[in-house]
């Protein structure tokens, strides 16, 4: 049962790495492109693209709307490159503009009639850019379940969420990028993750994957509500 | 240890990103509190989904496609003249204009109702009350059967008793235009924030 506990499973080498390391190039792009220097905006584009493009994936689901967010979060950027303070990390900002338009997006997609043949589309997976062998469908599959539980988080947790796994971000730097408050970035991945946990079991129990064995000590206190006990 | 408190103390494990072991306060709870530790197998599958989950990379020409939608979008605004801009912007000025024009229409037709209302109510109870005007009825009415007095004196005392509630009608009346008025601004409000949109020209001048 010991080893049943471990060690915290996630491995920050899977996490997006932020060029970190590109400080002083980065902040000569900025002013660069403030001045209106395209092309050095330019780099900033091919420095960014993947962890904006990843963070608004992750966010709408569905990589062609996913794609367009990320273009127009970038395009949202130049546009209001003035009003962009030095002192602020620019990947910090460059991640709230994108946040916060994928937010605006999904709003406006609860107002928009989509018929019903249609919504799968919306947790439409990634298109295979890179054709690899059958192992990797599993995964795939993985994926793809993964991104459906992801979407049925509200998008405010979502964006947390997002934001903690995928980007080497602490909570205070995520609160920054949101706009709240620590403590409330605290609040919304414990229940993120709670929720997300609790649609796993549900997803699982629901497939028919064996439930976990009970423990041998068995003294179950049945009387507390606890979402999680069948799995 | 209290579940509660292995609750907020793998809330805080996770938080962190702490690679170690866990606490062993907290994991001697995890041995003994089977809900707990299935919480904590639970939270663990979620973690290793998320450490499997690979990354998102964006199409290959996705930086050539921002940079052609930059000239595009900036060319679009050049030509998009001040008036128009503005009132592109605005949904919410739309929203200002019309909640304006429905408050004063509300305003004028208070006003005329009030009046109506007001004028009506003296003129027929001052009327009706009129020494001679009473007199003259009445002795109509002594002529009358005795049901028509009595619904004479109850027409009476009902319009009478109705000053008041015509008085809180346009009490009333006031405070529900008002919050139409504040209705109709939070809905333009709305409609602006979640519909309005075009996409290169509105991220280009400012989202």
């Amino acid at each position: 049962m010991d080893n049943a506990l471990g060690t915290y499973p996630g491995s920050s080498s899977q996490r997006l790495p932020i060029p970190a390391e590109q400080a002083a190039r980065e902040r000569a792009w900025v002013l660069a492109a403030q001045a209106g220097d395209q092309a050095a905006f330019g780099r900033l584009v091919e420095a960014y693209q993947k962890p904006v493009y990843n963070l608004t994936y992750r966010m709408l689901g569905n990589p062609e709307e996913a794609e367009d967010a990320a273009q127009e979060a970038f395009l949202r950027a130049y546009a209001n490159l003035a009003s962009y303070d030095p002192t602020r990390k620019f990947s910090s900002w460059l991640f709230s503009i994108a946040g916060h338009h994928c937010i605006d997006r999904l709003r406006r997609r609860r107002f928009r009639f989509i018929p019903l043949d249609e919504a799968p589309r919306l947790h439409k997976s990634l298109p295979d850019r890179h054709p690899q062998p059958e192992a990797t469908a599993l995964a795939r599959e993985e994926e793809q379940l993964f991104q459906r539980l992801l979407a049925q988080l509200s998008e405010n947790y979502r964006l947390v969420i997002t934001l903690f796994y995928w980007y080497d971000l602490s909570c205070q730097e995520i609160g920054e990028v949101v706009g709240i408050s620590e403590g409330a970035v605290k609040v919304r991945l414990h229940r993120g993750r709670k929720k997300l946990a609790e649609l796993l079991c549900a997803h699982e129990s629901h497939e028919g994957v064996p439930a976990r064995i009970p423990s041998p000590s068995g003294a179950r206190k049945e009387g507390r509500k606890h979402a999680l006990s069948r799995c | 240890m209290r579940c509660r408190d292995a609750e907020r103390a793998l809330a805080l494990y996770l938080d962190e990103r702490v690679a170690g072991p866990l606490p062993s306060a907290l994991s001697d709870h995890l041995v003994d509190c089977p809900a707990c530790h299935d919480e904590w197998a639970a939270l663990r599958r979620v973690e290793a989904l998320f450490a499997r989950a690979p990354l998102a990379d964006p199409s290959p020409d996705f930086a050539a496609a921002v940079l052609a939608r930059i000239d595009a979008g900036v060319e679009r605004v050049a030509a998009v003249p001040a008036r128009r801009r503005w009132l592109r912007r605005g949904w919410l000025g739309a929203g200002l204009v019309a909640g304006s024009l429905l408050l004063v229409a509300l305003l004028i037709s208070l006003t005329i109702w009030g009046l109506i209302a007001y004028g009506l109510s003296t003129l027929v109870t001052g009327w009706l009350q009129d020494p001679q005007v009473v007199n003259t009825w009445q002795a109509l009415l002594a002529q009358a059967d005795f049901w028509v007095t009595t619904s004479f004196q109850t027409l009476l005392t009902v319009v009478e008793a109705l000053l008041p509630w015509i008085a809180f009608g346009a009490v009333a009346f006031v405070f529900l235009s008002v919050l139409a008025y504040v209705l109709v601004l939070a809905w333009g409000w709305l409609i602006g924030r979640v519909w309005w949109s075009g996409p290169a020209t509105a991220a280009v001048n400012g989202g």
